[in-house]
């Protein structure tokens, strides 16, 4: 450890010589800002930071800096995308060949050379058998063949559309090694909490309940990146003091709304800090009240138009979001360039409506002025899904409908709702992620395996729909895809299987000094190599 | 003495074997399947699923998995955390001087202030600085840790600049651990402004944590003082014309320490409770950040293994309490 702490002093002065010779005046602007170290909040601690394991947003906001996907989305890329690990792609006629260029002269942080090899391992030992969203896209991925040490031809037994994999390619490719990962339990491998990557920064130590610290990857292949030094993620468990820490200059940044959305208005007029809701254009959240069409009463398409139309979604985006939010017509989010639709069918706000819809289902108004009783479970995940289940229960109270609500922490209610259906409604905030097909039409299909989180495990069964998301799923033509998921849409919102209700990017806060702040649609979750800290 | 001392050792050990049940079969009744959550969204299949209930023993009968823990406790082998594959008591070790630091920074703020108040208060009974203290005791009780922690986070630190807000000593510096107690670690370290840094670190959660107890035992040291104040003897003192520093410091101070005492012990439990929240908000690296992040994984090891050694703490603390009555009080010793 002694070595360390040398290091370390040599590295502050180091960087400190640095940041005063860029303010030397002769020193034009194309002049690389190198040095700083950025601090931010982190609220979580992830237990596995390997992010082509766990392909979430928790895991990426510290893993994307050290692992690479082969691209990142971009707002003015080609196709929305920039180019990472690969450089370029193609697929062939048939759509059973995707073949991958990949970027020359890359090295692991361990020093090992990267090759088609660490691709072909990635996809077929991990992406496929082990990530959480790999299940839909790399469903047929058969084979990566490695002609050279910078070609991977993935090789699919049907037809796989070369828009899902592009659409995938940020969320779902990062690439490990193979030379630390082979030959061992992959789950068990130490490197997924200290993970070796070949992004802009290394892993260099995580204190449990205190930071995690990356650092500056001095043979990045990026060039003049990275620009900082340093990063450290200071836990910071407690929403409200996250505000207090930045207003204190403990940290500089506050990403996925670290700062609680009351905090917003008051933080955004101390100086020197300003309020970005850019920058998570392609992980949006959306509210939805999923269903347990297992419930006789909730089977019935009426009953579930009756509870749409109990629902006032301008007021939960007004009162829960405080503005920061926007009502959902669909299943797909209005934000998507590619798939959206507004041409489905809608539900407005309407008691009466609802009122006359429960009474034609035969539930009539008891005596003491209600139709029958549910189960309704908020997932614990957020403060907005929690107040949207205390807003439900009042909003159905309206319409006759007595809601009991049942608060779990994480652990019960993803075992209550997922594995024992223990539900009737449930509240989730599950992430479109720029292709339905990546982990949106799991939400009505049937068929998954119980106990798979955001997915349809309400019991529901609609074979025309299921036809549709399978033929969606094969269909290699971009524009007819895109009809596909339209018609997708416009039949989910006909038949209400779950119910959209708002849906939301999340805020980031920080100093006016950090700069390059935001500026792609997944910018807290990509590899920061850009982002410097002006001093 | 000894007789005493092995009385008070032997009602532990049954106090011990009651927490062990607690803390095992509370934990279990959770819902929530540690395996499961293991696993995350991409769902293990059925046969790997009994595979690794297996491994960890949960396939046994319940009965048979507490009586092997308990014979593990014995041989002091707490388990292994399911999430971090880390023996508990290295971690439990690892944190809790963070916690032990902060309580006693708490309990002496408590004590060096709530002690005089509480005399003052009763000396001067009635008077204007009567009111004043045991009215801001009133509100320092009532007051929700989280609420007062951020309300001086927001005023102390957002708005006057004067602490830092959260973790034990700032980024600049760093040091290997040697004692855990991060005030005599960074005197130690010989690095320039790392103890300054470590004290104004301690400052805000000192306050919130010890507000509570500071109320408590100022009101306590005042009823005290009160009732002693009115006994013959101390009638007979002030009757023997000793100085009012001599009655109350030296007669009156001793008997009134008494429930003073059991009242400063008793808090040592509500403080460790408390740090949950202080170490929550001021993101201080204690036990209690650690055992809420095992309850949401149901990390049963953890949670069972660091109930059962706060609860060993607090027993201690109050035995170490009792002992101390002996000291001030000979009565009690027979």
């Amino acid at each position: 450890m002694a070595g360390f702490k040398i290091s370390r002093r040599r590295v502050l002065a180091g960087s400190a010589f640095l940041l005063a010779s860029t303010a030397l005046p002769s020193i034009g602007w194309t002049q690389a800002k190198k040095g700083g170290r950025l601090v931010v909040a982190a609220d979580s601690e992830p237990r596995n930071l390997n992010p082509a394991i766990v392909a979430s947003n928790g895991v990426f906001f510290v893993a994307s800096k050290v692992v690479e996907p082969l691209a990142e989305a971009s707002f003015d890329g080609e196709g929305g995308l920039e180019p990472r690990l690969a450089t370029s792609w193609e697929g062939s006629e048939d759509g059973l060949t995707v073949t991958f260029k990949l970027r020359e002269g890359v090295t692991w942080h361990d020093g090992k050379p990267f090759t088609s090899a660490d691709v072909a391992f990635s996809a077929l030992n991990v992406w496929k058998p082990l990530q959480n969203l790999g299940r839909v896209v790399f469903k047929n991925l058969e084979a990566v063949e490695t002609p050279d040490e910078h070609t991977a031809v993935f090789k699919f037994s049907k037809p796989t559309p070369l828009q899902l994999i592009k659409n995938a390619l940020p969320a779902l490719t990062s690439v490990v090694p193979k030379h630390v990962y082979e030959g061992k339990d992959i789950a068990e491998n130490p490197a997924n909490n200290a993970p070796v990557g070949t992004g802009p920064f290394k892993f260099a130590e995580h204190k449990p309940g205190e930071y995690y610290r990356l650092e500056r990857n001095d043979k990045y292949w990026g060039e003049s990146e990275p620009q900082l030094d340093e990063i450290i993620y200071r836990v910071l468990p407690d929403r409200a003091a996250a505000a207090g820490a930045l207003e204190a200059e403990e940290i500089q940044l506050a990403a996925f709304s670290a700062v609680p959305l009351a905090d917003l208005e008051r933080i955004s007029k101390v100086p020197g800090i300003r309020v970005i809701t850019e920058g998570y254009e392609a992980l949006t959240y959306q509210l939805v009240v999923e269903i347990n069409h297992r419930r006789k009463e909730l089977a019935d398409l009426k009953v579930r138009q009756a509870i749409a139309h109990a629902i006032d979604k301008d007021f939960v985006v007004k009162t829960i979001f405080l503005g920061y939010a926007k009502p959902a017509t669909g299943i797909v989010p209005q934000n998507d360039k590619q798939f959206y639709t507004p041409d489905v069918a809608t539900y407005g706000f309407d008691v009466a409506k609802a009122n006359a819809l429960l009474d034609e289902a035969g539930y009539p108004k008891k005596d003491d002025g209600k139709r029958f009783a549910l189960k309704l479970l908020p997932a614990p995940y957020f403060n907005e899904t929690k107040q949207f289940g205390d807003y439900l229960r009042q909003a159905l109270a309206a319409v006759g409908i007595d809601a009991e609500l049942v608060n779990n922490d994480s652990a019960a209610h993803q075992k209550a709702v997922y594995t024992d259906h223990a539900f009737d409604i449930a509240i989730a905030p599950p992430v479109f992620r720029g292709d339905p097909a990546i982990s949106t039409t799991i939400l009505v299909q049937s068929g998954i395996p119980d106990g798979v989180p955001f997915s349809n495990q309400g019991g529901y069964k609609n074979d025309a729909l299921d036809a549709l998301i399978a033929k969606a799923a094969e269909t290699l033509d971009p524009a007819a895809r895109i009809e596909l998921y339209k018609e997708f849409q416009k039949k989910v919102a006909a038949d209400l299987p779950l119910i959209n209700v708002a849906e939301w990017g999340f805020i980031t806060v920080a100093r006016d000094t950090v700069k390059n702040v935001s500026n792609n649609p997944r910018w807290a979750v990509s590899n920061w190599a850009d982002t410097y800290v002006e001093t | 003495m000894l007789r005493f001392l092995l009385g008070r050792l032997a009602v532990l050990i049954p106090t011990f074997v009651g927490v062990s049940i607690i803390a095992f079969s509370f934990i279990r009744l959770l819902p929530g399947d540690p395996v499961a959550l293991l696993s995350g969204e991409r769902v293990m299949s059925p046969e790997r699923h009994a595979e690794i209930s297996a491994q960890l023993g949960f396939d046994r009968p319940i009965v048979i998995q507490y009586l092997d823990y308990l014979w593990g406790v014995v041989r002091g082998d707490f388990g292994t955390s399911i999430v971090t594959k880390r023996p508990v008591v290295d971690q439990f070790f690892e944190l809790f001087p963070a916690t032990v630091e902060l309580s006693l920074c708490a309990i002496i703020f408590a004590v060096v202030l709530g002690i005089p108040a509480g005399m003052i208060a009763a000396i001067k009974r009635g008077s204007f600085a009567d009111q004043a203290m045991m009215g801001t005791a009133l509100v320092g009780f009532s007051m929700p840790i989280f609420w007062w922690g951020l309300l001086l986070i927001m005023l102390v630190s957002g708005m006057l600049g004067w602490t830092p807000v959260s973790g034990r000593i700032s980024l600049m510096y760093y040091f290997p651990p040697v004692t855990g107690f991060m005030l005599i670690d960074s005197l130690l370290s010989g690095q320039a402004g790392a103890f300054k840094s470590a004290v104004s670190h301690l400052i805000l959660p000192t306050i919130v944590l010890g507000t509570i107890p500071l109320a408590v035992i100022a009101r306590q040291t005042r009823s005290a003082m009160l009732e002693v104040l009115s006994e013959d003897y101390v009638r007979t003192a002030r009757a023997k014309g000793l100085s009012t520093f001599r009655v109350v410091g030296v007669h009156a101070l001793r008997n009134a320490m008494i429930p003073v005492v059991t009242t400063v012990g008793l808090q040592v439990g509500v403080m460790l409770a408390g740090a949950i929240l202080t170490e929550t908000i001021f993101s201080w690296p204690g036990i209690g950040k650690w055992m809420v992040d095992s309850v949401s994984r149901r990390d049963y090891a953890v949670i069972q293994g660091g109930l059962l050694m706060i609860a060993a703490v607090i027993m201690l603390v109050n035995l170490a309490v009792d002992l101390l009555y002996g000291l001030i009080n000979p009565r009690i010793r027979h």
